[in-house]
């Protein structure tokens, strides 16, 4: 039973490790087939030592040698008196048959028992030498699972039956020993990801293929471990799931890593946009002063009215309406300020392409015609729908929009068009484009546009472009630039459409 | 009162935004004058009469183009219209700009009712007392228009400074005959003293002195 525990343990080793190691030491092809795997059914409890058995073939020979020996014996003593009798008897003749035979007999067992004695003796040393092979290759991998921080498991839902490696209970704070089953599994699984990982093992289940799934474990001191899951199940003859197995990773620093860059990146694009929001202050000065300037006048006449009379009431009225109008203008003017400023956590929403590009251009529009360049929009007729960060994405374009207005601002005057066109690609894609009339980009730079610290301006860190990269490829598109066929150059953004319309 | 309502001084505001345009069309109306608005500079120089009275209040700003090029036409098309600008963005060259160029003020906004009624009184107070040149000398030059030739010659001898008598001899005429002249000369331009006679040739001396 013991034995039978232990080998299903490396069956499973194989089976859930096919990707993850390297096969284990090939075995003897003749003790491989004589364990089938059995199922383990409850066989929580793993010994990680090999006693020293004999395989089944060297006890079935020891028994036979023993019968042998036994046999060879019995015949020996029953002949004894014989022989005596015959050597006494017959010393003067030994032609006398008899005794001559039956020690023959005898001798030639004993040569017989003597060469299976050998036999059993090397087989032994064989077995011997395998069950070291087995136990190094257990301690190797049980090392190297460790060392990789891997734990295995494997589930059959019929028998209930449930097998997991050392390192795998250990993650899951199990104590060796202790009886370990799939509830006892899923039971931590932080709350926020169980439907992710429900969903992805029924995908699994569905398609018949291997399941990769990272989710939190919650601890029992209250911390959080990240872990990842890959699994494979395999459907029995009735076509319901026979067994799921799989390898448990603890992947909580990579993911505290990736937390830190991310967090990193954010605070990168955050001073990007502080920046962009200083170069542009001049209009949004003008943009707060022109709703206010329209409130103060307003205010006033309002005040002039009211001296009058008789109060024209419907005037009044009109008057106090434009001052709510304005003040809302005025309001949205600083949101979206307070919105580029703010340092948030990045944003997950339904965002409408369309209304970026539009906001991006009142912000820029003053900074714009202050330079004479005439803005173009060609919109799709279409709302173009994007999941992710609204406030990256304007930043986004209007870093693209500035870079622009800065590649028009040396030509010569009133030839300056700013040309901004969004569509969809096959309905899976959408594609920005944003295009100048300056003097285009240099093919010597071209390649290098978009690396951090690269800029041709005089005052430039070199980080918008690389940060606009970065904000493309966080929402799963991509960001190219090239010269336009007369002069000046355009930036095409492309991002991947939103699947699901919001509702 | 109805003489009064058309002798309503007249102010042009031009402005791209329509918000600004309505609310300074209110204030300026309630507080008494006649108010123009443009949405472009386009459409104000389409529509604009120079002989009308009055100031024009420009956004630094436009949608096509900005204020100072629009300043620039306006001092093109005679008699000059004063102009007071309103800038979103308080630009210090740009205002040098504009006030050497002749405007009246540089306002910046948001813009309070007492700053932008001064500068609006002031701007036409400059329009007022432009036009009344214009007419007196305009008046003047008619009137020289009326004199003979040797009246005139008379006139410009007495600017001049010189005497009957001196006039008698440069001219080659008794100083009885310079006297005639001379009173004609006083009684056509409706001018009393010959320092009166100075001060209103110097009003129009391209009139005065064209044909000596």
């Amino acid at each position: 039973m013991l034995r039978k525990g232990q080998l299903s343990g490396f069956f499973m080793l194989r089976d859930a490790t096919a990707e993850l190691v390297s096969p284990l030491p090939s075995l003897d092809e003749e003790n491989y087939a004589s364990f089938q795997p059995s199922p383990p059914a409850n066989t929580q409890t793993i010994e990680t030592k090999i006693s020293a058995n004999p395989s089944r073939l060297t006890r079935r020979v020891t028994a036979v040698l023993f019968l042998l020996v036994a046999g060879t014996l019995l015949l020996s003593a029953a002949n004894i008196p014989a022989l005596l009798r015959g050597f006494t008897a017959e010393v003067l003749r030994p032609w006398a048959w008899a005794p001559f035979q039956i020690l023959v007999v005898t001798f030639a067992l004993f040569v017989l028992e003597a060469l299976l004695i050998v036999g059993v003796i090397i087989q032994s040393r064989k077995d011997r030498e395998l069950e070291r092979l087995f136990r190094e290759s257990e301690e190797r991998m049980s090392f190297a699972a460790e060392c990789a921080n891997l734990g295995f498991w494997r589930w059959e839902p019929k028998t209930g039956g449930f097998w997991a490696s050392p390192h795998c209970m250990k993650m899951f704070g199990i104590f060796p020993g202790e009886n370990f089953s799939m509830e006892k599994m899923s039971a931590p699984v932080h709350p926020e990801d169980r439907a992710k990982v429900e969903k992805a093992v029924s995908e699994a289940i569905e398609t018949q293929s291997m399941y990769e799934v990272d989710y939190r474990l919650c601890q029992p001191d209250g911390s959080m471990r990240w872990l990842r899951t890959r699994g494979r199940p395999t459907l029995g003859l009735d076509g319901r799931l026979a067994t799921l197995s799989g390898s448990v990773v603890d992947v909580t620093e990579t993911k505290e890593m990736e937390a830190v860059v991310e967090d990193q990146q954010r605070s990168l694009a955050h001073l990007a946009r502080v920046g962009m929001v200083g170069e542009l202050s001049g209009a949004l000065a003008h943009e707060l002063n022109q709703p206010l300037t329209a409130i103060l006048s307003n205010a006033q006449a309002a005040k002039r009215m009211i001296e009058h009379s008789p109060i024209d009431l419907s005037e009044l009225r009109n008057v106090i309406s434009d001052i709510i109008d304005d003040d809302a203008r005025a309001g949205d003017v600083i949101r979206h300020l307070r919105a580029l400023l703010k340092k948030d956590q990045a944003r997950d929403e339904i965002i409408d392409i369309n209304a970026v590009v539009s906001r991006t251009l009142e912000l820029t529009r003053s900074a714009l015609t202050a330079q004479r360049v005439v803005i173009v929009t060609r919109f799709a007729s279409t709302p173009l729908r994007v999941r992710g960060d609204g406030v990256q994405l304007q930043q986004l374009l209007l870093n693209l929009v500035l870079n622009a207005a800065e590649a028009m601002a040396g030509i010569s005057r009133d030839s300056g068009a700013l040309i901004v066109t969004t569509n969809s690609v096959n309905n899976e894609l959408l594609q920005i484009s944003v295009s100048d009339t300056g003097p285009g980009i240099a093919e010597t730079i071209r390649n290098r546009l978009f690396d951090p610290f690269f800029s041709t301006k005089q005052n430039g860190l070199g980080l918008g472009l690389s940060i606009c990269r970065a904000i493309a490829e966080k929402h799963g598109g991509q960001i190219y630039a090239a010269n336009n066929p007369g002069h000046g150059a355009t930036f095409h953004v492309s991002l991947p459409l939103a699947k699901e319309p919001s509702s | 009162m109805n003489v009064r309502q058309e002798a309503k001084p007249r102010v042009f505001v031009v402005d791209d935004d329509q918000k600004i345009l309505s609310a300074m069309s209110r204030l300026l109306g309630l507080a008494g004058y006649d108010v123009e608005t443009y949405e472009s500079s386009g459409a104000f120089l389409a529509h604009h009469d120079p002989q009308i009275p009055g100031c024009a209040l420009l956004d630094i700003g436009l949608g096509d183009g900005d204020g100072l090029t629009l300043q620039h036409a306006l001092l093109e098309r005679k008699p000059a219209r004063p102009i007071i600008f309103l800038t979103g963005c308080d630009d210090v060259s740009t205002g040098v700009r504009a006030m050497k160029a002749g405007a009246v003020d540089y306002l910046t906004k948001p813009v309070s009712e007492v700053d932008l009624l001064a500068a609006i009184e002031k701007a036409l107070e400059a329009d007022r007392r432009s036009r009344a040149m214009r007419d007196e000398s305009a008046k003047f030059e008619q009137r020289i228009e009326q004199l003979t030739p040797r009246e005139r010659e008379v006139m410009a001898h007495v600017v001049r400074g010189r005497l009957n008598k001196q006039i008698a001899n440069d001219l080659g005429i008794v100083e009885k005959t310079v006297k005639v002249h001379r009173a004609r000369v006083m009684e056509k331009l409706g001018v009393r003293s010959v320092a009166a006679l100075v001060q209103a040739v110097l009003k129009a001396p391209a009139a005065a002195e064209s044909r000596p």
